[in-house]
């Protein structure tokens, strides 16, 4: 639901141009925190073991230098996952904290799950200067264990041989989460290279084609999931913990009941609207205000009687026909086959929707670049893009609002919800230490201090209580999440998507109508699927 | 290439016995470096579990349990052997892994198979992949040939089988179901299409749905070569333009690209697209009637028409698989080039040059702190151009003359490199002459050069053997002068 600027109450504009009084506010807070701790005497230095041997101790100062917020225990503390004070080890044998009393931790008889402790565990440091131990427990028998006053840690295992990674990104954030990644090579001391690789899927393919040597860690999307599996490219996920990420995010990521890559994060579909030209309706948007597309049509029949282009997107991509589908009563997205029908009344309902706002003069129908263009020089006062965009928008200070997508007639028209993961080669020369950085990353504190920055949220839902505090789109977001449809990681909707981008803008622009057009696409997908 | 089947429960544990019968027409791995290394005794009682382990290399074939018995009992390589793992001495019974290699890493399809010793030593990669798909890879020229063992006991037990050995834990796999040797000589039969990018906007189409779109035409066309041949034929292919129209906003500022199976990318402007004056731009499939193959097709952009119009080879790409239209404005530049000879460059010639010899840099921005991905050809390349009055790149028939003149780079001359605002840079020749690790770049991290580096800039690998001296960043480079002093 849409909600003012913070500090202001009652239905009023849903704006939501970021002002940044919360973020100051939680840096005030750190700061103030840090600089009380620094004044304390501190009582001493973590004293460290590794196999016998004693290493540097560790400063409280040091904790404090790497420290961030994370969500503990329904808590938000500063603190230091254990993992992050040792370089990775291939299996864990023994763990001893030494305070306020001794704590063992049993790690298990597998080699892959013995190291687990290491990333389930963390210090806190303290105001009084100490530091306190915490385990997050498993489940009952495994319940989670604080102890106060830590004096010492002895750790014994063995260590990773391999000491090299490289990583392909792409996307946004790029150099936010380069930056992240190098914290992560200089904690561990491991050499790591990070490439920004556009469309890496091909250019994946092109390299295990040619005999090259693949990058250890790609960062992929959905739709890339199928052409890299069926070429061998990546390895499934086994030996990881995958619980603590939202369902939706798994779901994005497998193919044949096997998850491809561990999810970092998603951006959702919304509608941006220029705060300059409209707002929207007083009841506010999300499901439960009557933001619905009558609402939508008369606000933008509104700006278009005062001369003012009202909305704008490429309607001719299948990527924006799936919420209308949905919202017109498609009860289910991918059929068995793993394709989308679209001979069907919801899609049918759905097109004939979108032709008659395009008929009527209040949807224009742009490509991504030339529809974004006119909305930041505001030449349209409406457009359907996602979070992706928001801090382009934020950069080029566009002022801009966002709102959840309107209701259908038969649900709400459901975003799609574009899920970004981490895949490790199939032909990785570190694929265990590839998974010890996956581990890393999957720390929620680590994903929210990325997607903090680009306005995305993380897939941790633990992580999603810092961004709620933090993410002034936080709730458009999260309506996003739960009323919308991962991008489906099947072959059968990458043929849904191309023979719909070749057929809808025949039917919209008229050259053909839409129940034949509709027909004709469902036998060129069919044909497609059954080669 | 066929999968070649094998009834692993008749013909395999017969061939397995012939290869190790067949001592004499083996090339033996050096001896391991194991501690116990004796004979096999029979195996403990108890029966193995069911396993099949896929091999893949230059060929590819299966190995299951039941031949490995077969083997045990018969052959003389299964062994008795003992690594240290945690701290406790652990004996197994195994086969030396090179076997297995052995199977795979040469195109001999039937027994004895010869272990290629000398490619295990040279180095390939080889990528283990366990039962729920967990996968390392790891270069043989790491690992000598005989410290690795698949092994079906462990302390007197059967086992799945498992990588053993006097090698790093992570490749220790255990219930190993496949082994993959990067020696694969096979082809994929490619299914020809053209994706078409339109803003990140992705679709694919075959050259049986072009036929069918209404741009499809045949008209006669010519390209010539660098080398000076002339290629005419009647083409058939899809009117360039009209196609793209069909998804954008086709003007005369845009930029389309299109990018080569083997990298090599050439930009049009809308505006070269769209001039039907000389001819019309297609991408053209067939020749003459037929699908034109892989080379100088599958899809090749050349033009055609009434006029049977004739343009220059690098113009007219092959083998495109992608078309890509962004909302990059085309503008066209060039590089003038003096000295013993002058030549002005444009774009389509630099893209052209960049394609063919494309180098990538990891350049270190000192202002920034940044490490930056430069992507262009290397200078010396293009020195070629006005290091000698007579010979220039591709544009002589002789092609036993080559167009660098190295021997009067190491004598030495100045390299002037001259900015549009002026700003110039001298380099020594000789610390140019083959130095691959300088640049002018044409891209940055992927993308066009941004507005304050365009249209070229000279850049250095941030790990370079040879610095040139004198050597900056450049920016908008549009000249390149060679002074003989």
């Amino acid at each position: 639901m849409a909600s003012g600027p913070p500090g202001q109450s009652g239905n009023i504009l849903p704006s939501r141009v970021w002002k940044g009084s919360l973020m100051n506010k939680s840096a005030s807070a750190a700061a103030a925190f840090f600089l009380l701790l620094l004044l304390i005497p501190r009582l001493q230095a973590l004293e460290i073991s590794v196999n016998g041997a004693a290493r540097p101790a560790v400063p409280f100062s040091r904790v404090l230098e790497i420290a961030r917020p994370r969500p503990v225990s329904g808590e938000i503390r500063q603190s230091v996952v254990l993992e992050e004070l040792f370089p990775p080890f291939a299996q864990l044998e023994r763990l001893m904290i030494r305070g306020s009393g001794d704590f063992s931790v049993l790690p298990s008889e597998s080699d892959e799950e013995s190291i687990f402790p290491l990333y389930r565990s963390c210090l806190f440091p303290e105001k009084d200067g100490s530091l306190t131990f915490y385990l997050e427990g498993t489940n009952s028998s495994e319940p989670s264990k604080t102890l106060r006053n830590v004096r010492s840690i002895e750790i014994e295992g063995e260590f990773l041989s391999s000491g090299e990674l490289e990583v392909w990104l792409a996307w946004e954030g790029v150099s936010e989460l380069k930056e992240e990644i190098r914290r992560w090579g200089r904690l561990h001391d491991i050499e790591i290279t990070v490439n920004e690789v556009p469309k890496s899927d091909s250019k994946l393919l092109s390299v295990l084609r040619g005999g090259g040597q693949p990058p250890d860690v790609v960062l992929i999307q959905s739709d890339y999931i199928p052409a890299l599996t069926a070429a061998g490219a990546l390895q499934p996920m086994v030996r990881f913990p995958l619980e603590q990420f939202a369902a939706k995010s798994l779901d994005a990521l497998s193919l044949d009941g096997r998850i491809w890559a561990v999810p970092f994060y998603f951006d959702a579909q919304m509608l941006f609207y220029r705060t300059d030209l409209m707002t929207l309706p007083a009841g506010g948007t999300g499901s439960a205000s009557g933001w619905d597309l009558r609402a939508f049509e008369e606000t933008a029949r509104n700006l278009k009687k005062r001369g003012i282009s009202p909305a704008s997107w490429n309607a001719y991509s299948a990527y924006w026909l799936v919420p209308f589908q949905i919202g017109f009563g498609k009860e289910k997205l991918l059929e068995e086959n793993g394709t989308v029908r679209v001979d069907d009344r919801a899609s049918y309902e759905a097109v004939t929707y979108l032709k008659q706002l395009s008929d009527e003069g209040l949807l224009d129908l742009r490509e991504r670049d030339s529809m974004f263009s006119r909305f930041i020089s505001g030449e349209v006062a409406m457009i359907l893009s996602a979070s992706f965009s928001i801090p382009e928008l934020q950069r080029l200070e566009v002022p801009f609002g966002t709102a959840p997508f309107p209701e259908g007639p038969e649900g709400p028209l459901a975003p799609l919800l574009d899920f970004k993961g981490f895949a490790v080669s199939r032909k990785t020369k570190h694929p265990l230490l590839a998974r010890r950085f996956l581990l890393s990353m999957s720390d929620p504190g680590v994903q929210h201090s990325f997607t903090s920055r680009v306005f995305k949220l993380p897939v941790s839902e633990s992580a999603w209580a810092m961004a709620e505090q933090l993410n002034p789109y936080y709730q458009d977001l999260r309506e996003a999440y739960d009323t919308g449809v991962p991008v489906p990681s099947t072959r059968g909707y990458k043929v849904y998507k191309n023979t719909m981008w070749k057929m809808l803008r025949f039917l919209l622009t008229g050259k053909m109508p839409v129940e034949e057009g509709l027909e004709k696409a469902q036998s060129l997908i069919d044909t497609q699927m059954a080669r | 290439m066929k999968r070649s089947k094998i009834w692993t429960g008749m013909v395999l544990p017969a061939v397995i016995i012939a290869m190790l019968m067949g001592c004499a027409g083996v090339q033996t791995a050096p001896p391991p470096d194991a501690e116990a290394v004796v004979p096999a005794d029979s195996p403990e009682t108890g029966s193995s579990p069911d396993w099949t382990i896929e091999l893949k290399g230059m060929r590819e074939d299966t190995v299951s349990a039941e031949g490995f018995e077969e083997a045990k009992v018969h052959g003389s390589h299964y062994q008795k052997v003992a690594f240290e793992r945690k701290g406790e001495m652990i004996e197994y019974r195994a086969m030396p892994f090179w076997y297995m290699a052995a199977m795979v890493d040469g195109k001999d399809t039937e027994h004895p198979w010869l272990f290629d010793a000398e490619a295990w030593e040279e180095g390939y990669d080889v990528t283990l992949t366990a039962a729920d798909g967990y996968a390392v890879t790891f270069s043989t020229a790491d690992i000598p040939a005989g410290a690795m063992y698949v092994a079906d006991e462990k302390s007197g037990e059967f086992t799945l089988p498992r990588i053993v050995g006097d090698i790093p834990g992570n490749l220790q796999i255990k219930d190993l179901v496949s082994i993959e040797l990067s020696l694969s000589a096979e082809d994929a039969e490619e299914e020809v299409s053209l994706e078409l990018d339109v803003n990140g906007e992705m679709t694919s189409f075959s050259r049986e749905e072009l036929e069918a779109t209404p741009y499809y035409i045949e008209e006669i066309g010519s390209y010539t070569t660098s080398a000076g041949t002339t290629h005419t034929h009647r083409y058939g292919g899809i009117r360039f333009a009209d196609f793209l129209r069909g998804y954008v906003d086709l003007q005369p500022d845009t930029t389309v690209k299109v990018v080569a199976m083997d990298g090599y990318s050439m930009s049009y402007s809308g505006g070269d697209l769209m001039d039907e004056s000389k001819g019309t731009w297609i991408l053209a499939f067939k020749s003459d009637g037929e699908y034109l193959p892989l080379d100088p097709g599958y899809i090749r952009s050349v033009k055609v028409g009434p006029s049977k119009p004739n343009i220059d080879g690098h113009s007219s790409a092959r083998m495109i698989s992608r078309v890509e239209v962004s909302g990059e404005v085309y503008r066209e530049y060039d590089l003038l080039i003096t000295g013993r000879m002058d030549n002005r460059l444009d774009r389509q010639t630099i893209q052209s040059g960049v394609s063919c010899h494309t180098r990538t840099v990891e350049y270190f921005n000192r202002k920034s702190g940044e490490t930056e991905t430069y992507t262009g050809i290397p200078l010396w390349l293009l020195l070629a151009y006005g290091d000698d009055p007579q010979h220039a790149p591709h544009r002589q028939t002789d092609k036993s003359i080559l167009s660098y003149k190295e021997e009067t780079a190491l004598q030495g001359y100045r390299v002037e490199v001259v900015a549009s605002d002026g700003f110039s840079i001298n380099l020594d020749s000789k610390q140019l002459n083959r130095n691959d690790d300088v640049i002018i770049a044409t891209r940055k991290n992927g993308e066009t050069l941004p507005d304050r580096e365009w249209p070229l800039v000279i850049v250095w690998d941030q790990n370079a053997e040879v610095v040139p001296e004198g050597i900056k960043a450049v920016r908008g480079i549009t000249e390149i002068r060679l002074l003989f002093d």
